[in-house]
């Protein structure tokens, strides 16, 4: 591990619990903070946005605490943001979930329902897209789903994908563009897989 | 390809996680949040924690955001007391990726619709205690007031209109004592519905599992009492059930 | 935890504000009598062939390395887990004791009589002194013990044994949650975790757990304390099990058969009318005893006496009456761990206050207390009380006990 620590900024938004994902960070090694704040979360190398719940809630919640703005002034600077489950959504264009609603807009493509099988719950592998050095020691891994809503966007920006079943329309799992990536898994609940794909995103992008 | 789950159980009883025999029966086994980080160690698919005596007391949320508390990197499901949309939002805030539903679906099941608005339907799943009568009929028990009935209409309707995601189909009888899993209970689910179903008591060795899994509806099976007897229960478990459509259990190493 | 009134068994002197839970069934029996009714009703003949079967495999196929871990003190069931083991198992052990600093010369001469008795070899851990003190001072002023390093000790050296020499079998004599509270049955056969050990063991808090929770502590300081990690388990395939669920576990019966056929030694201790168990240990009748009554409102004495009721050989009458007489007895050696501990009294007093809890009242029958030994438990009055020992001070492995000491032994 290196010796200088990366700080870790997890941004809050008002929305579901951030414990596991704070204390998953720390162990990793890394300084983490939770904040609502443009000053505090300035101070992060690398940006880490949650999310549970309903997409529109969320969006609502990030205008009303002024991080939309923030979070696409962060990625236009080229400063690394990971987004996990719904907050791998957000990064998105738009939401059809409960009606149409705007995303960040960081990453092209839209999020819709899955539709057959209703939900993606449980443990399923990671089929990593060709050119993704970052995540190809993770191909193959079974990271923990729980989703009902999916990404779909243009290939250059899907960095991973996992299918239901065998044959089945695999669903996107990861994107990324730039510095901004998207897990629609949960690193922070996949035991030692996820653990070590977010401790290796983590460290590769806050260090660059 | 989605796989099938192998679930640790982890019954409360006025404070202590406990040994639990046929709902009637409870021994002492230790602090919930020792068994609970125990479980996310050796690696169990996810962890379901039932709070057996809330009674109309709603979810325990302190034990919740202590568990949240001790950092674990397995999904965490609660159940108990959870009765309405307040008490599904909360248990989610303190912590709970999922929650299981099971006194409020035969008092009040017109409550589950506004938990599945306030927390998705994926979060929820619904908690059927069953039991075969002596004629052989496969009926509900509800186990606060012990009544044995056919699922009730409000119930069928539930599932039906896939208010939840998952139902966990409970062999109340056979609970505790590891002598297996009555599969007739999991046909008489499986004719209501094609819901994604858990199985859940007296499940302790791996050829009792075995059946459970080859079941295209199942999704997975929880373990309980089974789960204290010896070190590494989950590895054992695994370790003979390879030829199963489950996570491959690895020895855990420092990231 | 339960805000239900406490209740006592009808039958033992347990309430059900035991630490390590206790339930009464619908005739008031508790969990703890209701399994040890099991002792009487199973085929150990049977249970002793599946213990055979189960060791099978751990016996070594060349005579290289060892069958077998076994945890051993100078005191307790070593003797009679060294005799099934090496004797009957006819299996080759690698002992394994932790050094508890305040040893009895007693204790000393038993270890010295277990290892050259069986003709075994035994390795002997002690922590470095200060990291030990500093641990003390530490859950003395936290969680009012300070009994931890000798339990985190105890259980982890033999799992930490098991790893580096590559021998996966652990053999332990009996589990205290069967023993006690009936918390498993026999038929669970239940083996060694980690889990329990830090639930109950260590009441909720291992090495790490000491390090991040208290400021006082360092790395250097509790780092022997760890469990090896699961992958480390898993690669040796560590498994510890538990005699008493194979064998009628009778520890009054075999103390008894290893002073005649062992050359183990017993001796009078304070709090107690046993004679067997921590003979070896300067505090664990006297301070340790003393500071458990405060806290969880019975001494020792009362699993004794449990213990006793339970295998018929004492009434609950005159039971409780033994543990009222006994537990109102005050520690004698409290000088020996202050000064070691380099503890001021008003100090100590002061720690050990916020544990203190509301004992549990065992009623009887004002004519019935008895102040002398039960004469019916022993067949000859053991020679010796701990306090034989003119130097009065805990002896330290390695640093030898005084020649002179030779307790005299049939």
């Amino acid at each position: 591990m290196s010796s200088g620590r990366l700080t870790v900024g997890i941004v809050d938004y008002g929305v579901g619990n951030h414990t596991s994902v704070l204390r998953c960070v720390r162990q990793l090694g890394f300084r983490a903070r939770i904040s609502p704040q443009p000053d505090q979360l300035d101070q992060a190398d690398v940006l880490l946005l949650p999310g549970v719940g309903a997409f529109p809630t969320a969006m609502e919640r990030l205008h009303a605490t002024g991080l939309v703005g923030y979070l696409q002034r962060a990625a236009q600077l080229g400063r690394p943001l990971i987004g996990i489950c719904l907050g791998m959504q957000l990064l998105a264009e738009s939401s059809t979930e409960l009606g149409f609603t705007p995303g960040l807009g960081l990453i092209p493509g839209a999020v819709e329902a899955i539709g057959e099988p209703r939900w993606h719950i449980g443990w399923n592998s990671l089929e990593v897209a060709d050119g993704q050095p970052l995540l190809h020691a993770s191909d193959g891994e079974v990271m923990y789903f729980n989703h009902s809503y999916a990404f779909r966007g243009p290939e250059a920006f899907v960095a991973a994908r996992s299918r239901v079943r065998e044959g089945s329309e695999p669903l996107v799992a990861a994107i990324q563009r730039g510095s901004v990536w998207g897990l629609q898994f949960h690193p922070e609940k996949s035991q030692v897989p996820g653990l070590r794909l977010l401790e290796h995103l983590i460290r590769a992008e806050g260090e660059r | 390809m989605l796989r099938k789950r192998l679930l640790g159980a982890v019954v409360v009883r006025q404070g202590w996680a406990v040994q639990s025999f046929g709902y009637r029966r409870w021994l002492p086994l230790g602090k919930p949040q020792c068994l609970v980080e125990n479980l996310d160690r050796w690696g169990a698919d996810g962890i379901v924690v039932l709070s057996t005596d809330r009674g109309d007391h709603g979810p325990d949320l302190e034990l919740i955001e202590r568990l949240g508390a001790l950092g674990l990197s397995t999904p965490l499901t609660y159940g108990g007391g959870l009765s309405t949309e307040e008490h599904a939002r909360a248990a989610v805030r303190a912590g709970a990726e999922r929650l299981v539903l099971d006194a409020v679906l035969s008092h009040n099941p017109v409550a589950v619709g506004a938990m599945a608005s306030a927390v998705g339907v994926q979060a929820l799943v619904a908690a059927l205690p069953m039991v075969q009568s002596a004629t052989g009929e496969v009926l509900h028990l509800q186990h606060r007031t012990g009544a044995q009935s056919e699922l009730a209409t409000s119930i069928r309707k539930l599932i039906a209109a896939e208010q939840v995601s998952e139902v966990l189909v409970i062999d109340a009888a056979g609970e505790g004592e590891g002598q297996g899993f009555n599969p007739a209970l999991l046909e008489a689910v499986e004719a209501q519905t094609s819901l994604p179903l858990l199985a859940f008591g007296g499940l302790a060795r791996a050829e009792q599992i075995r059946p459970l899994l080859s079941r295209p509806q199942l999704a997975g099976v929880m373990v309980g009492n089974a789960l204290n007897y010896c070190e590494h229960a989950i590895g054992h478990l695994k370790a003979g059930l390879t030829d199963q459509p489950l996570r491959p259990h690895r020895q855990s190493s420092s990231v | 935890m339960s805000t239900a009134p406490v209740q006592f068994c009808k039958r033992c002197l347990y309430t059900t504000n035991h630490p390590l839970g206790l339930v009464l069934d619908a005739e008031g029996i508790c969990s703890g009598c209701r399994v040890h009714e099991e002792k009487d009703r199973l085929d150990w003949t049977e249970r002793w062939q599946q213990l055979e079967q189960l060791v099978k495999p751990y016996r070594s196929r060349d005579s290289r390395n060892y069958d077998c871990i076994v945890p051993v003190s100078g005191a307790g069931d070593s003797f009679f887990i060294v005799h099934l083991v090496k004797e009957r198992l006819g299996l080759k052990p690698l002992l394994v004791t932790y050094n508890r600093y305040y040893n009895t010369p007693l204790g000393i001469r038993n270890l010295a009589q277990l290892r050259r008795r069986f003709d075994c070899d035994i390795l002997i851990q002690s922590v470095n002194p200060l990291s030990v003190k500093k641990i003390i001072r530490t859950t003395l002023r936290e969680l009012g013990s300070f009994h931890w390093p000798v339990l985190a000790g105890q259980s982890v050296l033999p799992v930490q044994t098991a790893v580096s020499h590559q021998v996966p079998l652990i053999i332990w004599g009996a589990h205290q949650g069967v023993e006690q509270v009936g918390m498993f049955s026999h038929l669970h056969k239940v083996e060694m975790t980690r889990r329990y050990r830090k639930d109950h063991d260590l009441m909720g808090y291992e090495a790490d757990d000491l390090l991040s929770v208290f400021d006082s502590l360092t790395e250097a300081d509790i780092w022997q304390y760890r469990y090896p990690d699961e992958a480390a388990l898993e690669q040796v395939g560590v498994r510890g099990i538990y005699l008493g669920n194979f064998v009628r576990w009778d520890p009054w019966a075999q103390h008894q058969q290893m002073v005649k056929q062992a050359g183990f030694a017993s001796a009078r201790m304070n709090r107690t009318f046993d004679i067997f168990d921590h003979v070896d240990d300067w505090h664990y009748m006297d301070m340790h005893d003393w500071i458990k009554n405060q806290k969880h409102g019975y001494g020792r004495v009362v699993d004794q006496a449990c213990r006793e009721i339970r295998h018929g050989r004492i009434s609950r009458e005159d039971a409780a009456a033994q543990a009222k007489f006994y537990q109102a007895l005050l520690p004698k050696h409290q000088t020996l761990l202050l000064e070691w501990l380099g503890l001021e009294e008003s100090g100590f007093n002061f720690l050990i206050r916020q544990f203190v809890c509301h004992a549990s009242e065992i009623k009887v029958a004002p004519n019935t207390i008895e102040a002398a030994l039960p004469r019916h438990l022993f067949a000859s009055e053991p020679g010796i009380t701990l306090d034989t020992n003119t130097a009065d001070r805990p002896v330290t492995i390695g640093k030898g006990y005084p020649d002179w000491f030779i307790p005299s032994i049939t």
